[in-house]
């Protein structure tokens, strides 16, 4: 019994209420569909329209604040490269209009201080009454916006003014160093030189004023500050980089050459002081080719001829392009043979003016008879070359090209470097390696023979050249130091030690005597390339060296494309003498100073010329030839006359052609 | 049941729901997270601190919940021992003194006073509470005798029984106010044997509606807003919502990517969640979202109509239509299909008080279904 009464009491949930539930739910259902639907309606059919909305208020509601790109410095602090602050002229039509009051003394505090036409600006404003956002003039200057804003606070009528703030790259020195610098496009790429190779390290981050709704719809703005870029301090001295210009600068203007090239480094630690050539382009002015070219030529030419020319100009010689070295790669072979002890510095060499070499008869630029490993440099002999060449053999030789990172990227933290090209062992038959021996038949690049160079004459130590000495913030604080540390130990202290002395004595009594400079004492090797095709009788000339030779501090290499003038084109005179030009004027200021008296001795082995070669034709004697007979003889040593030119082998052929088209 | 035949039976615990819930939670805080932290890190130099904030609320609303589901939900309307008074009564004169007390010593915000400042814990909306008390009490009303909703007469006996609350509410806080009503109509429809009035109650309800709306002003320019929403000044916010939702595409632009939730959807976190869910997530997610909701219904649907007793299966009815009308109402407004009006998406919008009475609402459901008995 209260089992049933409690059952009557409890009130069930009957089934035309469940009827109803359903009914209910069903009707949420239609809702809810009637809602999808709506989405999807929304989605097909404002799409477009309102994702552009979304892009477009992104920056109608929000402005960049830039952020200042990085300045380039020299290594003593001076600035090659930086970024000033301008402003653009912004009015807003939508403001000034707002009262009838404001536009008149607004339009006229705009004409007076930067002298536009009021009916313009009238107009303009009148056009765009809507607008919030005209871009009245571009990066005026601070002390004009100081002068407006002065006439802002004494009249409260001048409305809908406002700057924007931008930056402008400025290089100072105009064409200085064009090429290790660079320049910038679009105020943020870096284009060429250190701008570009440290684009990322120099740009910063753009902060924004966000323009805000909060709930009772009143706008409120926020700002997020810009974070500048990195400060990049080059190694390069300014001093050096422009004598060493001018210096080519003259020289261009008296002899003239189709490229030279220059570069001074430290050879301890692989930074470079200068990187020059003779095609240098304002960096203010990127585009402009009125250098080289005068106006009617620049109106005659095409896009194409237009881009082509540019990139000439902006071409880094040092780095980009490939030749063949010349006698300059003798100290390698030498160092090379001493490594392996295939010679000593006793050994001596028979030179009878021509060797047979597989075939071909490849002279020498004199009959110099018997020479020691020392004189043979001195007095640049092939035959001595040739026979080291052969002593080595074609894998070892090429192992010490490797060696020396001749044939890949030195890694220089600029854009565009070049590989160079180097023969395989496979293709260097006996005349290839001979040819190869003194510098031909192969290409370097000049900061491959600058780094090689250096480790030959700083006791072995390969430093990777570079032209970057640290990265710091806009506040000085370091983020990165390039620490000189070397990458590869090329040749012992001991055969260091005998190529300086033999060096020394190169400039001291050998071939390349012009690159004296009083007081100092300048080691260094001549050469003299003959371009591809031989038959066109093009040269090469250059020098590669070093001071002082007892304790190196600055290495130098002049490369000497194509003399214009035909008596000196094959004289390996122009480069000593540019380079004991350039030297003279630069070394005071790397703290290099002359030795007032010098007490510098070198004994190396020497065969007594007066007695051993007594009829010997055309000596490099002490004294005996002047500069331009002494060139003159040093420019028939490459072997191949001009019958024998044709008949070079295919390999060389093909790898050369595609060395020209390279280039 | 039938004497003599013992059958075993178990109590039912509607598991489903009660994950269909959790997910939502967290589904909510990783919204909350991608939708608030860049303002947060902004303003606050603290990109989680509504997550956090919300998270809390989350971990202290789930065990409430399973300790309510627990709970047998007779104990509402049974009296007090000692004091021999009905909880539900309690709770009634509570809800009536907390609407009275926030609109004389209210926190305004946005121009309405509906928080009531707790010290350390925030501050609090009573009208949340009011919710769960209009829920639990009609249906105990309307329990007490059904057959009376059979005329009109009885249904007006309800409304009177409702009314101050909803008198009270409706004074600040009119889409809340909407959403009580549209729970007790719902539970009285439900109850009730006869349609025909409740037509009349609609068209009645229309028209009081829209003497409420025109009559205020803000109400009356919101309507403005709604039918320019791309030329008015104020249409702002619902416009911002649209773009978001326009731009997502079919499958969004990828979660965190919003661009719209960048200082543009005002406290994008907020009522206006779900149209940053349509931009990240797209029209997939957004759809999956209204599924979920639309399958958690189902769920309540389930649970009500077989609901032990009367009591019970008007309390989910009750609990069905407040998240009914809160899902389809917060989507409406984004999507710009009815005036702008600020009711939370249940379970996802930022809110802690909302999440907790949500929660506790669905523990009274999830208690209910612990009543139901089935066959092993």
């Amino acid at each position: 019994m209260a089992r049933q009464k409690e059952k009557v009491k409890i009130k069930k949930f009957k089934g035309y209420m469940q009827a109803k539930l359903l009914f209910v739910f069903f009707v949420i259902l239609c809702a809810m569909i009637a809602i999808i639907t709506r989405l999807v309606y929304l989605n097909n059919q404002d799409r477009e329209r309102y994702e552009k909305r979304v892009l477009s208020q992104q920056t109608f509601l929000s402005s960049t604040i830039p952020y200042k790109r990085g300045s380039i410095l020299d290594r003593n602090g001076v600035v090659l490269a930086s970024s000033d602050k301008v402003y653009n002229v912004i009015i807003e039509p939508k403001v000034i209009l707002t009262d009838e009051e404001y536009l008149e003394p607004t339009v006229e505090a705009l004409s007076s201080v930067f002298g536009i036409d009021t009916a313009e600006v009238t107009s303009l404003i009148h056009e765009k009454s809507t607008s919030s956002y005209q871009r009245l003039l571009k990066q005026v200057t601070i002390d004009v916006v100081d002068q407006f804003e002065n006439l802002q606070k004494e009249n409260k009528k001048i409305k809908g003014v406002w700057f924007e703030e931008e930056y402008k790259r400025n290089y100072p020195y105009g064409n200085l160093a064009s090429h290790v610098i660079g320049y910038t496009s679009a105020g943020d790429v870096g284009t060429w030189g250190i701008e570009e190779y440290y684009n990322s390290n120099l740009n910063g981050t753009n902060g924004r004023v966000y323009g805000f709704y909060d709930p009772e719809l009143n706008l409120i703005r926020t700002r997020k500050e810009a974070i500048n870029g990195h400060t990049v301090v080059s190694t390069i001295d300014i001093n050096i980089q422009r004598i060493v210009e001018e210096h080519i600068a003259k020289f261009q203007d008296e002899i003239g050459a189709n490229n030279v090239g220059v570069i001074v480094s430290n050879p301890n630690n692989g930074e470079i002081y200068a990187m020059a050539n003779n095609k240098g382009f304002d960096l203010n002015n990127p585009y402009d080719l009125s250098a080289y070219y005068d106006e009617v030529e620049i109106a005659s030419m095409d896009e194409k001829d237009k881009e082509k020319a540019l990139n000439t100009m902006w071409r880094n010689f040092s780095i980009s392009d490939t030749y063949e070295p010349g006698s300059t790669f003798k100290p390698f072979t030498v160092a090379s043979a001493l490594e392996e002890h295939l010679v000593t510095p006793e050994t001596t060499f028979q030179c009878d003016g021509v060797k047979r070499v597989g075939g071909w008869n490849i002279k020498c630029n004199a009959r110099h008879g018997k020479v020691t490993l020392a004189q043979s440099l001195m007095k640049s002999c092939n035959p001595s070359m040739m026979a080291i060449g052969e002593a080595e053999g074609a894998a070892m030789f090429r192992t010490y090209q490797d060696h020396f990172f001749f044939g890949k990227k030195t890694g220089i933290d600029l854009p565009g470097e070049a590989e160079g090209i180097l023969l395989p062992a496979d293709k260097l038959h006996a005349s290839e390696l001979a040819t190869s021996s003194f510098g031909q038949t192969f290409n370097v690049t000049m900061i491959q023979m600058v780094g090689a160079f250096s480790s030959v004459v700083n006791g072995g130590q390969y430093y990777q050249p570079h032209v970057v000495k640290e990265i710091v913030t806009d506040q000085g604080a370091t983020v990165e130091e390039k620490e000189p540390y070397p990458i590869n130990e090329t040749v012992s202290a001991d055969t260091s030690e005998f190529l300086r002395e033999a060096l020394y004595l190169t400039v001291q009594e050998g071939t390349a005597k012009p690159a004296q400079v009083e007081g100092y004492l300048v080691g260094g090797k001549t050469g003299t390339a003959q371009k591809f095709p031989r038959s066109a009788k093009k040269y090469v000339v250059s020098f590669i060296g070093c001071v002082p030779t007892d304790d190196p501090q600055v290495v130098i290499y002049v490369v000497i494309d194509e003399v214009h003038d035909e008596t000196k084109k094959a004289s390996s005179t122009v480069a000593t003498t540019l380079t004991s030009q350039i030297l003279k004027d630069i070394l005071p200021f790397l703290e290099v100073y002359p030795e007032g008296e010098i007490d510098y001795k070198v004994e190396l082995p020497m065969v007594d010329e007066s007695k051993e070669n007594q009829n010997g034709e055309g000596q490099t004697g002490e004294g005996q030839t002047g500069e331009g007979q002494q060139g003159n003889q040093e420019n028939n040593y490459v072997g191949f006359d001009d019958t024998q030119a044709d008949a070079i082998p295919d390999t060389m052929t093909d790898e050369f052609q595609e060395t020209q088209e390279g280039n | 049941m039938e004497q003599g035949k013992r059958r075993k039976t178990k109590n039912y615990y509607d598991y489903s729901l009660l994950f269909l819930i959790i997910f939502l939670v967290c589904f909510g805080l990783v919204m909350i997270y991608s939708t608030s932290s860049y303002n947060a890190a902004k303003y606050y130099n603290d990109s989680t601190k509504f997550l956090r904030r919300q998270m809390l609320f989350a971990i202290a609303g789930i065990p409430l919940m399973i300790i309510v589901s627990k709970i047998d939900y007779h104990i509402y309307i049974n009296k007090l021992p000692i004091i021999r008074i009905r909880p539900i009564t309690l709770l009634f004169f509570l809800c009536i003194i907390l609407q009275t007390v926030v609109l004389i010593i209210g926190e305004a915000t946005g121009g309405s006073q509906r928080w009531l400042p707790l010290g350390p814990f925030g501050k609090f909306q009573p009208s949340e509470l009011t919710k769960i008390c209009v829920v639990l009490f009609t249906a105990y009303i309307v329990q007490l005798a059904p057959r009376r909703l059979d005329n009109f007469i009885g249904f007006l006996r309800v409304v009177a029984f409702v009314g101050p609350l909803l008198a009270l509410v409706v004074v600040e806080n009119f889409s809340t106010a909407l959403i009580i009503a549209a729970i007790m109509v719902s539970i009285c429809f439900v109850a009730s044997r006869k349609k025909g009035y409740f037509i009349v109650a609609g068209i009645l309800f229309i028209i009081v509606g829209s003497i409420l709306v025109f009559g205020v002003s803000y109400r009356g320019e919101r309507i403005e807003v709604w039918r320019n929403v791309e030329t008015h000044p104020k249409g702002y916010q619902v416009l911002q919502g649209l773009y978001a939702i326009a731009s997502g595409g079919l499958f969004g632009k990828g979660l965190g990517n919003s661009m719209q939730k960048l200082g543009f959807i005002p406290e994008a976190h907020n009522d206006m969640i779900f149209s940053v869910i349509c931009e990240e997530l797209g029209m997939f997610g957004a759809i999956a979202v209204i599924m979920l909701f639309l399958l958690l219904i189902w769920r309540l649907f389930t649970i009500a109509i077989n609901a032990p007793d009367l009591y019970g299966g008007l309390i989910a009815t009750g609990v069905l239509t407040h998240i009914a009308v809160q899902v389809l109402i917060n989507i409406a407004v984004v999507t710009n299909s009815i005036p702008a009006t600020g009711i939370p998406l249940p379970f996802i919008s930022y809110g802690g008080s909302s999440l907790v009475v949500l929660l506790i609402e669905m523990g009274l459901v999830l208690s209910v279904s612990n009543k139901i008995e089935h066959e092993r």
